[in-house]
């Protein structure tokens, strides 16, 4: 059997200029202020979304 | 499902996404595989050939994710499974930083592995049992008819007598102190090793600890912590199906699991 595992990432948005920090995941500058949002819509981008399956 | 060549070219497939708005989390099941290569498949009990696989051919397989995004932070963290050598990894982080960075001009989008801390060092070697100390070194040939520009590399490994057991409770303890007081002095962990036990154990130049945390084994590089990737086996914890793949339900609870007592604690902002 192949050995399955979970590897982790961090996703993080820092702003740019001379003082770069890190800004909230959800009080980001942009038409979706909320980074869950737009990571979801990723998902929806994806070819075989189904609708349906969003609960 | 029919796939189309702007598709076959991004080579991920959602298979199905489940957004936990509540608890900020987005879980579920991507398909990728590989195309540009021939093989044949056999069937491994009666081993009769089943079929040519074209390099036209894509197999898809699934993979589990989760995004944890709880509201106040400034970090999400990403669960993506692997599969043997396979996985979603380089595909899915390419094609979502170059899908935010177009949302978000303002910010610079960082996505990139979690490595192994102090911190979850220690809780290694706290819960963990050493099976294997293994010591490698590198040394150029002494014998001048010998081509010098090749090393020799040489690697020591010492476990219990006991097959399958543990070293002594000590040599935890002694690893522990030096994880504590955040030294990670190879030399220093080289020479209480010796100590403890009694070992000729030469100068190595990499040291690696064979370590079981709660039934899962994992390889400790003490020469360069920051290169060891968390990544948790959960071969033998996980659900499987049919298909040979893991269930949904029990990937993602073993997941979350994973997410809010380890990782979270390493990752605070």
């Amino acid at each position: 059997m192949a050995t399955m595992a979970l590897t982790f990432y961090e996703l993080s948005f820092k702003t740019k200029g001379k003082n770069p920090h890190l800004v909230n995941l959800d009080r980001l500058e942009g038409d979706i202020p909320d980074s869950f949002d737009a990571c979801e819509g990723f998902f929806k981008s994806l070819p075989g979304y189904a609708e349906k399956n969003c609960k | 499902m029919q796939i189309s060549s702007s598709d076959r070219f991004n080579n991920l497939f959602l298979e199905d996404a489940k957004a936990a708005k509540a608890n900020r989390q987005l879980a579920g099941i991507i398909r990728s595989g590989e195309t540009g290569y021939a093989s044949e498949l056999f069937d491994s009990e009666t081993g009769d050939k089943n079929y040519d696989r074209k390099p036209d051919d894509i197999e898809l397989m699934p993979f589990y994710f989760l995004f944890d995004m709880p509201t106040g932070k400034k970090t999400a963290i990403i669960a993506l499974q692997t599969f043997g050598l396979f996985g979603i990894a380089t595909k899915l982080k390419a094609q979502l930083k170059k899908y935010l960075s177009a949302f978000y001009p303002k910010y610079t989008v960082q996505l990139r592995v979690i490595h192994i801390g102090g911190l979850f060092m220690e809780k290694y070697v706290n819960q963990g049992n050493i099976k294997t100390i293994e010591g490698t070194e590198y040394f150029q040939p002494s014998d001048s008819a010998s081509d010098s520009s090749k090393e020799i590399k040489c690697t020591h490994i010492y476990s219990p007598v006991k097959r399958g057991g543990y070293f002594a409770r000590g040599l935890n303890t002694a690893l522990m102190n030096y994880f504590k007081k955040q030294q990670y002095d190879q030399n220093s962990v080289v020479h209480s090793i010796k100590e403890l036990i009694a070992t000729d154990l030469p100068d190595v130049n990499e040291l690696r600890f064979e370590i079981d945390v709660m039934g899962t084994r994992r390889k400790l590089d003490l020469s360069d912590l920051s290169k060891t990737a968390t990544r948790y086996d959960i071969t033998d914890d996980v659900s499987i199906d049919a298909s040979g793949h893991p269930r949904y339900e029990s990937a993602h609870g073993l997941a979350k699991d994973i997410v809010s007592n380890d990782i979270r604690k390493l990752i605070k902002v």
